[in-house]
């Protein structure tokens, strides 16, 4: 699952050696908090969070196939 | 120009045993779906060897209003996908095909088509999502990534087992009975919010009919097609 999170953010912004990620892992649910270089948040989030949207999306159907939950934070 | 068509339960099923009668790579053919197939219907495709000592065989070339996409667009997408997938946990065949199709305006536009197949039912529904909901998301992640990579917007389509092509049709089904009845009531009806890919399913299924003309309206995850009936047609 972080593979994925971590492959789209590092193609998706222009430096990926910024991009951080922290996991909690919950009962049921896992919990990632994606950080990018300060000027690339618009990058990963997007026009009206479409980016983000397909990221969490994505990111759900990884998630199922583990039988798992998946949220996201992006900061 | 080689050519030939071969019939198999699947595309991609039809293309490998294309490409291993041809024996050539797939990246010295060009392949057209015919028929997509479907559980009744077995999958039909044109493969044709593409020869650079010949010239091409169509006569006359459409008119491009804009520049083909690199002929590496395809193997880009197809591989964004693939590692996408990869690391979703689902195993699928991934297979780039190009066509050129009218946009809203009439204009050809080139589209690149990847069609997924896998065994997995539940994956392949997974990758759907509610009414196409996270295919619509998977689509537009592969479409980010590729652009960032060719520097350009390409038109690329992701499909997974013919699930676009069923959807198609019943839009298209759709489109012409709310025609009916705009042509009955001879009042304009506003169908249901849409997104971009089933907003130009419904514009090109009734592009034809001279008895209504369509506009899309509203903003963002709002935007729909409305049905007007023609002018002077009361």
């Amino acid at each position: 699952m972080r593979a994925l999170l971590e492959y789209m953010a590092h193609e998706l912004v222009d430096t990926p050696e910024a991009v951080e990620i922290k996991e909690r892992v919950g009962r049921h649910t896992i919990t990632y908090e994606l950080h990018v270089a300060p000027d690339e948040t618009g990058k990963v989030i997007g026009r009206s969070g479409r980016v983000a949207k397909a990221i969490r999306d994505l990111m759900a159907v990884a998630a199922a196939r583990q039988g798992k939950r998946v949220h996201i934070d992006i900061e | 120009m080689k050519s030939i068509e071969i019939s198999a339960r699947t595309v991609a099923e039809a293309i490998r045993l294309a490409l291993a009668q041809l024996g050539k790579d797939r990246d010295e053919v060009a392949i057209e779906v015919l028929e997509s197939g479907s559980e009744a219907e077995e999958a039909l495709v044109r493969v044709t060897v593409v020869d650079d000592d010949e010239e091409p065989a169509q006569p006359e070339r459409p008119q491009r209003t804009r520049q083909p996409l690199p002929e590496d667009v395809d193997v880009t997408a197809r591989r964004t996908l693939e590692e996408l997938l990869e690391r979703m946990d689902i195993e699928a065949y991934v297979t780039a095909v190009r066509s050129t199709v009218p946009d809203q305006r009439g204009d050809p536009e080139e589209t690149i088509t990847l069609h997924v197949e896998g065994a997995d039912e539940e994956a392949m529904s997974l990758l759907i999502g509610r009414r196409g909901e996270t295919l619509r998301s998977v689509q537009f992640m592969v479409n980010l990534i590729v652009s960032r990579k060719v520097q350009k917007w390409p038109q690329v389509v992701v499909d997974v087992g013919n699930y676009r092509q069923r959807r198609q049709e019943s839009l298209e089904g759709l489109a012409r009975r709310m025609a009916e009845r705009v042509r009955q009531s001879g009042r304009p009806l506003m169908l249901e919010p849409m997104g971009a890919f089933e907003r130009r399913v419904v514009h090109l299924a009734l592009r034809s009919d001279p008895s209504v003309y369509t506009e899309s309206s509203g903003e963002g995850e709002n935007r729909k097609v409305v049905i007007f009936p023609a002018k002077g047609a009361n």
